[in-house]
């Protein structure tokens, strides 16, 4: 199927006209080829006839509620655990342990979702995958970091502590 | 009735209903005769500014046309006497059609709010045109379209891709038995059709969907709003039998969770409805299989 003359210039200009807004990107002259099908009137963002509902994604509870249970599960643990951690005087070694996992593993659920957000795996598969596993290698260090920091160091409330009153 | 109208702007206030001859204000008629009253009801009607000075304000509207698309899109002014035109911005739209510039396109049908056809960004806003004010203060109205939306011409988006999103939810009610002979409605207490209140009257007009950045950003695999309340819509209609395929079919990460309770799609539903709230019913549904 040819596309006739696709000029290239600060956006796309499909065969029968239709405009690409300023705001859209990654549609790019090669996914067009690999998408034709036919009935679209040209448009190479529609999969399939304009007739035909969109297909959803494959069915994953563990990607899709069971990630969203977990998130918000870390989420409500880290209200009474900040609390108890600044109210509490003394020893706080347990709540440095909690606060070392959960702190680490909220902070990368948020990434991760910002990761989905801007750079999902569709569009920008390399990227997402660089930065997924980066992501990944970053948590690791920050667990060990908080552990060691936890173990032979003051701790996470401590060390809040003192910068506060510094 | 038209005196009254005519003297408003006028010291004297006060005319009685059956009196309506004299009055020494800035009316430009003294006395009417019954001829010459039909004729100031006609002119008044006809939106003449007689007795108003012309009220002259811009509107910068987005134009692209698909007949040359080399050419840039770009905001065309024009200027608009808003007392001789309607009040809301549609009105301003078919005028400027008709009087300065017949190849501004744009979709309108009902020029109620019921049809959704004339969804687009209004200063700002996505909102319908024929529902939306002229603001009389503010020196210039930009128009464009729906935001993040592919143009067709001026202010009309392609919708093909929210259409087909809509139609992937199944919106129409299914049932897992058929109807017993002789039983001819599905039976729905009150109660369950109040839960219906505040979903049905979705119109499909796109500004939620297209005001929400996670629309903008993964409009590909994230339903958006609207769609999200139409599945919320079917998922707790009673009579629907098929409630629990509908969530499972929304396990993934794109259908429903890029949603980050942004709220823009509550903010700028031109009917009043909560897409937010229904996107947020639908995540806990799912939550508590």
């Amino acid at each position: 199927m040819s596309f006739g003359m696709l000029s290239f210039s600060r956006g796309f200009v499909f065969r029968r006209g239709f405009h690409l807004s300023p705001f859209a990107s990654g549609f790019t002259f090669h996914r067009g080829f690999r998408n034709a099908s036919p009935n679209n009137n040209g448009a190479e963002y529609i999969k399939g006839s304009v007739n035909e509902a969109v297909v959803l994604p494959p069915r994953d509870k563990v990607a899709g509620s069971y990630h969203w249970d977990f998130e918000r599960l870390l989420s409500v643990t880290l209200i009474p655990l900040t609390i108890a951690s600044v109210v509490k005087g003394g020893a706080h070694p347990i709540t440095d342990l909690c606060l070392g996992v959960i702190l680490p593993f909220h902070c990368h659920i948020g990434f991760d979702a910002m990761i989905t957000d801007y750079f999902p795996h569709r569009r920008n598969p390399v990227l997402n995958r660089s930065f997924s596993w980066g992501l990944r290698a970053v948590t690791l260090i920050v667990l060990y970091g908080c552990y060691e920091f936890n173990t032979n160091d003051v701790g996470l409330t401590e060390l809040v502590k003192k910068v506060w009153h510094a | 009735m038209s005196l009254l109208a005519l003297s408003k702007n006028s010291s004297f206030f006060r005319v009685s209903r059956h009196v309506l001859e004299i009055t020494t204000c800035n009316t430009r008629f003294l006395t009417t005769t019954p001829s010459q009253k039909a004729q100031t009801v006609a002119s008044a009607s006809a939106g003449s500014n007689a007795n108003k000075d012309p009220l002259v304000k811009t509107f910068s509207i987005y134009r692209w046309n698909p007949d040359k698309p080399a050419e840039k899109p770009h905001l065309q002014q024009y200027q608009v006497d808003l007392n001789a035109c309607g009040p809301m911005v549609l009105d301003a739209l078919i005028k400027i059609k008709n009087e300065q510039d017949a190849t501004l396109t744009f979709r309108r049908s009902c020029r109620e709010g019921i049809c959704g056809s004339c969804a687009m960004n209004i200063s700002g806003t996505n909102t319908l045109a024929c529902l939306a004010k002229i603001d009389r203060d503010a020196s210039n109205t930009k128009l464009y379209p729906l935001p993040h939306m592919y143009v067709v011409k001026d202010l009309v988006p392609d919708l093909t891709h929210f259409y087909k999103q809509y139609k992937s939810i199944e919106p129409f009610l299914k049932k897992e038995t058929k109807p017993k002979a002789g039983e001819r409605e599905h039976y729905q207490s009150i109660a369950d059709r109040k839960k219906l209140d505040g979903l049905y009257e979705c119109i499909l007009c796109a500004c939620c969907s297209t005001s929400c950045p996670s629309y903008w950003w993964n409009s590909d695999e994230y339903l958006g709003p609207a769609v999200l309340l139409q599945a919320y819509r079917w998922m707790i209609d009673s009579r629907d039998d098929y409630a629990k395929q509908r969530r499972e079919a929304l396990q993934n990460p794109f259908s429903v969770y890029r949603c980050h309770t942004i709220m823009n799609c509550t903010k700028t539903c031109p009917k009043g409805l909560n897409p937010g709230r229904a996107i947020a019913m639908i995540k806990k549904e799912m939550a508590l299989e």
